[in-house]
């Protein structure tokens, strides 16, 4: 293994290194990028060891996969793309049916936000970025995996519909609805959290 | 082909060519060596990484307190005959590992970079060296790495 | 206001639809209030969840975490296969002949004359320890069909080991 000191290096030239077999270079790229990698992986699953499983396994895939990467995005976007299905595969086998079902019946014909009455002031106005930061990840832990995925993958990743629907393996109408519902259950938590907090 | 060629002369000279350099190459190798901080408890449920099953048979014939042992931090590294390296296992535990040739180490633990022994040992394939005592229910296991 | 002109409301906010609807939709919030207020919660949520990502760090150490990482990709990487003796050989076999002699000789002088460092462990497998704090002891204890050695250090005082089992050697 090379002694070679990589902290300096841009991401471009550690790519380049670690492409040619340098660990060294793919483990700064690891130092650099894993909070990134985990916050996305626990964004998904909600759970810190699962998360921290599949961010490690989203690096050793990254690393067999470096020969794919064109540069086309930026290295963490591709290596949040490998996380991204990771979590998906893992909550895919892990799909728990309890009261998650009704609102997935509902995902199609949209029932259950309708009787969410619409929040008029924003409760999210005056917070302070970091207070704001706790208090949608608090709300993102309420939310079903299936509405969470969406939520993340449209507000976090910037994709659009089209592509989530390609991510998630559903129909865009799907997407939709439960990016809808997921939104509309976010306000709500996010006005009751601020209830709380007046109280 | 002549049959001069294979004389019995120039055959044993060539074997005994041939160990002469392998001799020397197996003095000269590095030592390819893995070292892991390890944690033991008795709560099956403890924070961490159980170590592999073939370290734990080893650890459970031990006279050791613990029935559990959990990975705190592993290093793999390589130490050129006749050198030292200093790995960093933990704040509090480091060791210093001499490349002694022949398949022979010095390990040499630290607590809170003070030292506390030294140890020589022959370390072959598959041979184990566990030292601690010095921290709490940390132990370092140092081997060969696979 | 029905399923569709929701969802119709949600995609004119993430500009997902063609300009001539979302003109429609756009009249269509103007006029009626209920639809007004639907789409400025949407766009509230959204804008609170715009670049506020939970901050998190992973909770492993920097090392611990590469570790596994480490150990993983050496285990899935196909052994590479670095034998340098056998390619010393290849290239070295045109010399053999002549090299013989000389080679005989310096074997007969390397074992003549060496000491290697094993000479100085009267028992390979045995360790030899030594203690650098004057108030330490040390112990040892082999598992010769494991191959293993624990070697450890107490406080002077203290010869029970880490108590709960008989400090005896295992064999």
């Amino acid at each position: 293994m090379s002694d070679k000191n990589y902290s300096s290096s841009d991401d471009e030239s550690l790519v380049k290194a670690a492409r040619k077999g340098e660990l060294a270079a793919f483990e700064e790229l690891v130092f650099r990028h894993r909070d990134k990698i985990y916050a996305r992986a626990f964004s998904m699953t909600r759970h810190e060891e699962d998360a921290v499983d599949l961010s490690q396994e989203a690096w050793i895939k990254g690393w067999q996969r470096l020969g794919q990467f064109q540069g086309d995005s930026s290295f963490t976007t591709w290596m949040t793309r490998i996380c991204i299905n990771l979590c998906l595969d893992h909550l895919r086998r892990q799909k728990k049916h309890r009261a998650d079902s009704i609102e997935e019946m509902d995902d199609e014909s949209g029932g259950v936000e309708r009787q969410i009455p619409v929040v008029a002031v924003n409760p999210t106005a005056g917070l302070e970025r970091a207070e704001l930061r706790q208090k949608i990840d608090a709300a993102l832990g309420q939310l079903s995996a299936e509405h969470r995925t969406v939520l993340v993958l449209h507000e976090f990743e910037d994709l659009e519909y089209k592509e989530i629907a390609k991510t998630v393996g559903c129909s865009m109408g799907t997407v939709m609805s439960r990016l809808f519902y997921a939104r509309r259950k976010m306000a709500a938590l996010l006005a009751e959290l601020k209830n709380e907090k007046d109280r | 082909m002549s049959t001069k060629f294979f004389s019995p002369t120039r055959l044993v000279c060539a074997a005994l060519f041939f160990l002469l350099i392998a001799g020397a190459t197996a003095r000269a190798a590095d030592l390819a060596l893995e070292a892991d901080l390890v944690s033991g408890s008795n709560d099956p449920q403890a924070k961490g990484t159980p170590v592999s099953p073939q370290i734990e048979k080893k650890l459970g014939r031990l006279p050791l307190k613990w029935q559990h042992y959990f990975v705190v931090n592993s290093q793999q590294f390589s130490v050129a005959n006749g050198e030292s390296k200093d790995v960093s296992l933990s704040d509090a535990c480091q060791i210093s590992v001499k490349n002694l040739g022949g398949e022979q180490v010095q390990l040499t633990l630290m607590s809170s970079g003070q030292n506390v022994g030294k140890i020589k040992q022959s370390l072959k394939k598959g041979q184990t060296l566990v030292a601690g005592g010095n921290a709490g229910n940390s132990i370092v296991v140092l081997r060969q790495a696979d | 206001m029905n399923q569709e002109q929701q969802l119709k409301l949600q995609s004119f906010l993430d500009g997902e639809l063609p300009e001539s609807e979302a003109r429609e939709i756009l009249a269509w919030t103007q006029r009626d209030s209920a639809a007004a207020g639907l789409l400025a919660e949407l766009r509230n949520t959204r804008a609170a969840m715009a670049k506020s990502e939970p901050h998190l760090s992973v909770p492993e150490t920097r090392e611990f975490f590469w570790s596994k990482i480490q150990r993983e990709i050496r285990r899935l990487e196909p052994s590479k296969k670095t034998a340098p003796e056998i390619s010393i050989f290849a290239a070295l076999r045109r010399f053999l002949f002549p090299a013989g002699a000389l080679a005989a000789l310096v074997m007969i002088l390397h074992f003549r004359g060496s000491t290697p460092a094993t000479d100085n462990l009267a028992d390979a497998d045995t360790p030899t320890v030594e203690t650098t704090l004057a108030s330490t002891d040390a112990t040892t204890y082999r598992d010769a069909s494991e191959g293993t050695t624990l070697v450890w250090f107490s406080p002077a005082a203290d010869n029970s080991l880490v108590p709960s089992k008989k400090p005896t050697a295992i064999n």
